[in-house]
């Protein structure tokens, strides 16, 4: 089965399926966050961001993709916690920009727009660290594009990207040290990965996607989020997690950084 | 002013600059930030991005009994949440610090100097 255009709908739940998969990731890319500041938190801070982005595009009821992934990329800016967040507020943003004008999309403009997302997030940094999520997307957009050339088909490019993000974060701990000397991966990248995942299942009909369904419970999962919005940032409870390293156990305050050797 | 930090076995004192260059290279890793910036603006309000050799300029450390604090001077982007990035440059900066250095922070003021749109 081929897609060569890929309409409103389809893009709205090809983005909530994105999310959810990330979801699910949370505890997993949790546990590989090392870099910059290894404090346990990448997959929470990149799904609350990419849930605050989704939360304002299911109140769109526009059929432009080009305004539907304005209304995403708005909400992730808003939403964007961490350096992560960040970075995904700011690919999202680019590619907002790169189908700005476009209702529906073929399968250029779908390979452009993951490469307009990566040229906006490398304009936003000064010293743009290699093995991390800025590594993956770039090297799977770049995937994509050169597979556009050949298609026409928007699943085999998406099949492409998240490939191409796979070999790309299996390489990440050969450019960081760090990811290196605790044996893991980049978080962010993973994070990027689950979200691309989640579009291509999606997209090949794999993951189903009630956007109206998704809609409906839209105040629930709102509810979540700020309970959980919360206790993180407002008590500053305590936390528990664990290093990769022969240290053992740490636990710290969420907002100072105490360590204690246990 | 250099920090003096007593141990047991004696005293440690680290330059302003070994401070500033470790900070610095904690402040330009965070994303979204484009550069650090000297604290004294200069003449017509020109902003010159600072380098590697002159994080300095734009890190002011300053030690009142146990208590250090530390001034960066920044430039971000326009187009992230700049509330955000100056949280992550604040975690950034106490993690290295008493990763690296190994004395307690107890403030991180962030100051962003200029938003540079492209």
């Amino acid at each position: 089965m081929k897609l060569k255009q890929l309409v409103a709908a389809d893009f709205k739940a090809m983005i909530i399926a994105g999310a959810e998969r990330l979801t699910a990731n949370v505890e997993l890319i949790n546990a590989l966050n090392v870099f910059p500041v290894p404090d346990g938190d990448t997959g929470t801070n990149m799904n609350m961001s990419f849930v605050s982005g989704t939360d304002n595009l299911k109140l769109s009821k526009s059929q432009h993709v080009g305004d539907l992934a304005s209304a995403l990329a708005k909400g992730l800016l808003m939403g964007a916690r961490g350096n992560s967040g960040v970075i995904l507020s700011q690919i999202f943003r680019g590619f907002s920009q790169a189908v700005r004008e476009l209702e529906t999309l073929d399968a250029q403009s779908f390979a452009a727009a993951f490469s307009g997302g990566v040229q906006s997030a490398y304009k936003a940094v000064m010293k743009p660290v290699e093995g991390t999520i800025l590594t993956v997307a770039r090297e799977s957009a770049a995937r994509g594009a050169e597979v556009a050339q050949q298609t026409e088909d928007i699943i085999e490019i998406m099949r492409a990207i998240v490939e191409g993000a796979k070999e790309s974060l299996d390489k990440t701990p050969e450019l960081l040290p760090v990811l290196k000397q605790v044996g893991v991966v980049d978080s962010g990248g993973k994070g990027l990965l689950c979200v691309y995942e989640g579009f291509l299942a999606s997209l090949t009909g794999e993951t189903v996607v009630d956007v109206e369904q998704a809609h409906s419970h839209e105040g629930h999962s709102h509810a979540i989020f700020d309970e959980a919005n919360e206790k993180s940032i407002i008590n500053g409870r305590y936390y528990i997690w664990f290093l990769y390293r022969n240290y053992g156990a740490y636990w710290r305050r969420s907002d100072s950084y105490k360590g204690i050797r246990l | 002013m250099a920090i003096k930090i007593d141990t047991p076995n004696g005293q440690i004192t680290l330059a302003q600059d070994v401070v500033a260059t470790v900070v610095g290279a904690a402040v330009t890793d965070n994303y979204g930030v484009v550069g650090m910036v000297s604290k004294n603006i200069l003449r017509d309000n020109i902003i010159e991005i600072l380098g590697k050799d002159n994080y300095f300029k734009g890190v002011v450390v300053t030690q009142e009994g146990n208590d250090v604090f530390v001034d960066v001077y920044i430039l971000v982007s326009y187009g992230t949440k700049i509330s955000v990035i100056c949280q992550n440059i604040q975690q950034a900066v106490k993690y290295n610090i008493e990763h690296l250095l190994g004395f307690e922070i107890s403030r991180v003021n962030v100051h962003v100097k200029g938003v540079k749109v492209d």
